[in-house]
């Protein structure tokens, strides 16, 4: 298969345009224009990008089929399109260019990014309708929007980083968005900081590659790799003299991991994301479970054909996704705030698309990335909506029987938490059982690594259903008498995307029906394709080619479509069978202990002998805040100090407090007599100036 | 007249109409089309579109450029960088006039003569950055020279403005005594008042001895033009003695053109990479710059600070100037960049001075300035931009051209040039922030005034925008700055 070409596109730079007019004109005169103006326009600036984005990505399919088979399942070979925007800096070897581009893979985020954020800017209009800080709302929205298209759009690294650091920034504002309240405030800087950590290997893994290929655009990295024939050959000279090509790869890949785990909420920097909900709902649903923490994920991906080649790291990334992935879920199974619950699922699904990862499943990971999109979005939402009719309380425990008060938002997460716990047809069926399907039998796949995401699938069933039986069943247990009689569904414009979404959870995965179900092929007497997968497989054409990744790729026959391994379709569908099953039956488990008396268990649990202490490891999530509280945090405490008390009071403030005042002392006075204004004085310092160099040049007889 | 004389003539013709028209309108009074104008505001954009019309001819001439002629029999040169400089004298001089009118206004000396004599300066500096010939480099030098002595001197009333307007004028008498002096020499070593032929009478032969000491005398009147030391002394004085919105057109537009001139001069004696010219070079910029520093940490007005602090920054632009005589090419883009981002921020550091200045240099110290942020938010801003631009702290165009000239430095292998240049520069942190500790950091002053206005408030906006444009987009400068480097024949 050809790699992709590229084709020169002027109107890409409108589609992050649009909400970057809409920050800058709610943030400097949102007061002035009004709500009803910002209400209208600031979701239809997502709107505009979200049409335009479409527009570009209708663009790219059509470039993308081949002239003389011009049909998506025969002559697709993908495309890219690519606008230069200002050649930024251009200095000897470093060359960067503002690009936006856009191939299979950031259509995929494009449309996701874009519909989401327009149906929670939909949503957002009535959540936060009598907020008093309506415009800087909609205005750090609307500038998170842009800088996340930035993000996906970016044609090289340091690009994709100004939008990376640009989500940080808005995800900081928004968590902290209630700033008056100390403890949110400082969720919002909790997140900035382990940020940091993240963005630190993220800069060590950008200037490795920049010291081995010399580039950081995308396009430059795939032929720079490409022209790399034997990645164990050790490098002669430069920077890595000595490596080898794979071992600075891994290197590099490990080192950016380090930064998807941070903006990713991967262990061990998964603590911000549980403390980020501290911000309003909406931005819970948007940045922190359907867009910006999937950055991480969208990064990897980004550089499959870097990762392909380094198995480590690889292996790294699929241990680390596993085990987050059942170590959230077990979490999320002890939290009683609706919030906290959701907050760990996505932690732990964050995890399932970092498994897909390092076991090479790709398009698995991005598949479930987008269907993660849709659901989650879907109960964040849910959630709000619960969370506004019981006048902001979030406690599980107090809640209850709310299904017949709030059918909408009951119906819509209903359909959510099939799609996350897999149920059959719906959206995470498709795309959880391909992870667990291709973390078994991909070449870089072990079973143990299937285990983890299996049992994952297990509790993830069971939280679920707790926190749907624990709000909607039973009666209502809480909220004071004024909130109950008032309890009633939520508006339109809120529940009209919850709608939209629930209906994206229910049946988005059909673009990625397995190509293998049972049956399907010979039902519809012609071989079924995997649309979902066959759009992004000119993404891995590279990784595929290489003879440094055949051991990924050899048993596909060269071909980048993982599926058709060798381990054949029986497995397969057993494998579907047990994990439909783990799931059904911890629904069933939840439905048997919660049906009845919802709320009851999470006060008899914790005076068990032994699984009350397993309950309060959980509910207090293994205290790793309180680890960290000691060993990073401590001690940087005992650091700080040490500097602010020895190192600042005594040597700084001593050399400060002395010495400036002595050398202005001294400076002064020789200005002053030098300058002092007398203009003979300042005439014959030229005259011996000159005639010192003078002197100088007649004795060396002419310099 | 060939067609290159025509092109030469173009700038030069625009900025002398542009200038009478100016003297003209004073005389002649208000258009009937601009009564409801504020006074003068006419004779402001007349300047403006003149200098206007000038970039962009010049701009035109920049694009052309890729041959680099002589015209008028070798009177003028015109290539990139002479006509890039001259591009960097029209931002300083569009600049230095709107931020001038406020302080002018207040002063009452807002009339025609003030912008007539920038413009006719600016002429002067154009044709200095152009100049390939002594005598046409004489004369450039004295039209600039003799206009913007009475920029300084223009507030008659103060005490201040012409003590400063007659200690410039003395001094550079001096140095243009100097400068003649070794032009003579010049031609008689080579019997031609060509620059290009400097070069090969250094190389050797009979007159290599007083061809060396013309072209010395000749650096050194140059020197005293861009504030170089020990030829430094009067800048502190008369950029401080002048008014403001005067400070900033002198501390900027001089230096470019007197830098082009340095330049091509030195450029064109094609100097020995190992030779004592060269030390003496870089003596004299760590000299430059670390006096200027060092002296500028105590002072306590903030326009004397921005004083020495220009001549600092002539100290960093002059070791960039010894890597490019020492014969790295780069060098020469990276000057030219650095001198356009000194100008965006002096400009606007001085404007804001002149947004503070009254009576009799008033308004113009620390303790004056206590607490200006919290009733000139704007103003301040603008001033922070600059300060930190000055400091070289990212992204400003300040951080970025410092970055550019040092590297230089070092590619050419000025190693111990760009470290004390980066101890200079951090040396001037201090003084440059704490302008803003007590702009921000103290009780406001309930004494402090500022004059506003539209061209006051479009100027620094312009001038503080284009500070961290530059310095968050500089491709396309960075571009342009390369092209600066046919300075000599062959």
């Amino acid at each position: 298969m050809p790699t992709m070409r590229t084709y020169a596109d002027s109107g890409l730079y409108l589609i992050p345009l649009f909400p970057l007019i809409g920050a800058l004109l709610w943030g400097l005169f949102g007061k002035k224009l009004g709500r009803t103006v910002v209400s209208w326009l600031a979701p239809g600036m997502v709107f505009l990008a979200a049409s335009e984005a479409t527009l570009a990505v209708l663009r790219l399919y059509r470039l993308g089929l081949k002239a003389e088979d011009p049909t998506f399942i025969g002559g697709w070979v993908g495309a890219r399109l690519e606008q230069v925007l200002y050649t930024w800096i251009g200095v000897a070897d470093l060359n960067l260019d503002l690009v936006l581009r856009v191939d299979p893979l950031t259509a995929v985020m494009l449309m996701v990014v874009c519909w989401v954020s327009f149906l929670i800017h939909v949503y957002s209009v009535g959540y936060m309708a009598h907020d008093e800080g309506y415009w800087r709302y909609f205005s750090q929205l609307n500038l998170f929007v842009f800088a996340m298209l930035v993000l996906v759009m970016g044609g090289n690294l340091p690009v994709l980083f100004i939008g990376w650091e640009g989500v940080g920034l808005c995800s900081y504002l928004l968590i902290g968005f209630w700033y008056q309240d100390q403890d949110k405030a400082q969720a919002g800087l909790k997140a900035f900081v382990v940020n940091r950590i993240g963005d630190l290997g993220f800069l060590v893994g950008m200037f490795a590659l920049f010291g081995l290929f010399g580039t950081l655009d995308f396009g430059g990295l795939e032929s720079a790799v490409q022209a790399v024939a034997d990645v164990d050959r050790t490098i002669a000279g430069g920077l890595f003299a000595g490596y080898t090509v794979r071992g600075v790869l891994t290197f590099a890949c490990i080192a950016l991991f380090i930064g998807a785990c941070g903006k990713s909420a991967q262990i061990p920097l998964h603590v911000w994301l549980p403390d980020a909900m501290a911000g309003p709902t909406p931005v819970s649903a948007l940045i922190h479970a359907s867009t910006m923490v999937t950055a991480g994920v969208y990064l990897c991906l980004r550089l499959n054909f870097l990762f392909s080649l380094a198995p480590t790291a690889m292996l790294v990334v699929a241990v680390v996704g596993g085990v987050t992935a059942l170590f959230a879920a077990t979490i999320a199974l002890a939290q009683n705030d609706i919030k906290k619950v959701l907050a760990y699922s996505t932690v732990s699904q964050l995890g399932y698309m970092f498994l897909a990862v390092g076991v090479g499943a790709y398009g698995a990971a991005i598949f479930h990335l987008m269907t993660h999109a849709f659901f989650k979005a879907c109960l964040f939402l849910g959630a709000g909506s619960v969370i506004h009719a019981c006048s902001g309380e979030q406690d599980l425990r107090q809640m209850g029987g709310l299904h017949e008060k709030l059918p909408i938002t009951f119906w819509t997460m209903a359909l959510s938490t099939l799609a996350i716990m897999g149920f059959p047809l719906f959206s995470g069926f498709f795309s959880k059982d391909e992870i667990l399907w291709l973390a078994f039998a991909s070449p870089r796949g072990h079973w143990l690594l299937w285990l983890l995401g299996l049992l994952a699938a297990g509790l993830t069933a069971f939280y679920m259903w707790r926190l749907m039986l624990m709000t909607f069943s039973g009666e209502t247990r809480g909220l004071d008498e004024h909130t109950r009689t008032r309890l009633s569904e939520s508006p339109l414009s809120m529940a009209g995307p919850l709608l939209a979404l629930a209906a994206l959870a229910a049946v988005g995965g059909f673009v990625g029906m397995p190509a293998y179900l049972p049956g399907l092929s010979e039902w519809l007497g012609v071989p079924f394709v995997n649309y979902f997968a066959h759009w992004l497989d000119p993404q891995w054409v590279t990784a595929a080619a290489h003879p440094g990744a055949s051991d990924l790729f050899a048993a596909a026959g060269g071909a980048a479509d993982l599926a058709l391994t060798a381990h054949g379709h029986a497995i397969e569908g057993g494998l579907m069978g047990s994990a439909v099953a783990v799931g059904l039956g911890g629904a069933l488990l939840a439905f048997a202990l919660y049906l009845r008396q919802p709320a009851a268990l999470t006060y008899r649990v914790p005076k068990l002998p032994v699984v009350g202490g397993l309950y309060r490891t959980l509910l207090n999530k293994y205290w790793v805040d309180e680890v960290y509280g000691v060993c990073p945090v401590g001690a940087v405490r005992v650091l700080a100090r040490f500097c602010a008390r020895v190192l600042d009071d005594i040597v700084v403030d001593g050399l400060v407090t002395r010495v400036p005042p002595f050398m202005l002392r001294v400076t002064g006075s020789a200005v002053a007599w030098l300058q002092n204004g007398d203009v003979q004085r300042y005439l014959s310092f030229i005259a011996c100036g000159l005639a010192i160099l003078l002197y100088a040049l007649l004795r060396g007889g002419g310099p | 007249m060939s067609a290159h004389d025509l092109a030469a003539l173009v700038p030069l013709v625009i900025l002398t109409v542009t200038g009478a028209l100016c003297l003209l309108l004073e005389v002649t009074g208000v258009p009937v089309g601009a009564r409801k104008l504020a006074p003068r505001s006419h004779i402001v954009w007349c300047s403006e579109l003149g200098l206007a019309a000038t970039a962009l001819v010049l701009l035109r001439l920049f694009a052309r450029a890729d041959q680099p002629a002589l015209a008028f029999a070798g009177a003028l040169r015109l290539d990139r960088f002479g006509l890039g400089l001259g591009l960097v004298v029209c931002v300083a001089a569009a600049l230095a006039i709107p931020v001038a009118v406020g302080f002018l206004r207040s002063r009452d000396l807002d009339r025609g003569e003030y912008y007539a004599t920038v413009v006719f300066a600016a002429l002067g500096m154009i044709a200095l950055a152009l100049a390939a010939d002594l005598v046409f480099l004489f004369v450039a030098l004295e039209t600039t020279s003799v206009a913007v002595y009475i920029l300084a001197g223009i507030d008659r009333r103060s005490s201040r403005s012409p003590e400063a307007a007659l200690k410039y004028f003395l001094n550079g008498a001096f140095a243009s005594g100097i400068l003649l002096f070794g032009v003579a020499l010049c031609y008689g070593a080579t019997r031609s008042t060509a620059i290009g032929a400097l070069g090969p009478a250094l190389r050797g032969g009979d007159g290599a001895l007083l061809a060396s000491a013309g072209l010395l005398l000749v650096l050194v009147g140059l020197g005293f033009k861009v504030a170089a030391a020990p030829f430094h002394m009067w800048a502190a004085d008369a950029y401080d003695g002048a008014p403001a919105p005067a400070s900033a057109f002198m501390a900027t537009a001089v230096k470019a053109a007197a830098f082009a001139a340095l330049i091509r001069v030195s450029v064109n004696a094609q100097i020995d990479a190992g030779s004592g010219w060269i030390s003496a070079g870089w003596i004299i910029a760590v000299a430059t710059m670390t006096v200027g520093n060092l002296a500028a940490l105590a002072q306590r007005r903030v326009k004397r600070m921005l004083a020495y602090s220009s001549i600092a920054h002539a100290g960093y632009a002059l070791g960039g100037v010894v890597a490019a005589i020492g014969g790295h090419t780069p060098a020469l883009g990276a000057v030219g960049f650095y001198l356009l981002a000194y100008t965006l921020m002096t400009t606007g550091a001085f404007g804001v001075a002149a947004f503070f200045e009254r009576a009799d240099g008033a308004g113009c110290s620390h303790d004056e300035w206590a607490g200006a942020a919290t009733r000139f938010p704007l103003v301040s801003l603008a001033m922070a931009i600059f300060l930190f631009s000055l400091a070289g702290v990212p992204p400003t165009a300040g951080f970025l051209a410092k970055l550019n000239l040092f590297a230089c430095m070092i590619d050419g292998g000025f190693y111990w040039l760009a470290f004390v240049g980066v101890l200079n520069s951090l040396l001037s942190v201090y003084y440059y922030l704490r302008v803003l500790v007590f702009m921000y950091m103290r009780d406001p002053d309930p004494q402090l005034a500022g004059h506003g206005g539209a061209f006051v408030g479009a100027g620094l906006a312009i001038a503080a925008l284009a500070v961290l444009l530059v310095g968050l987009l500089p491709g396309t400068m960075l571009d342009l700055a390369a092209q600066l480097r046919d300075v000599a024949p062959g």
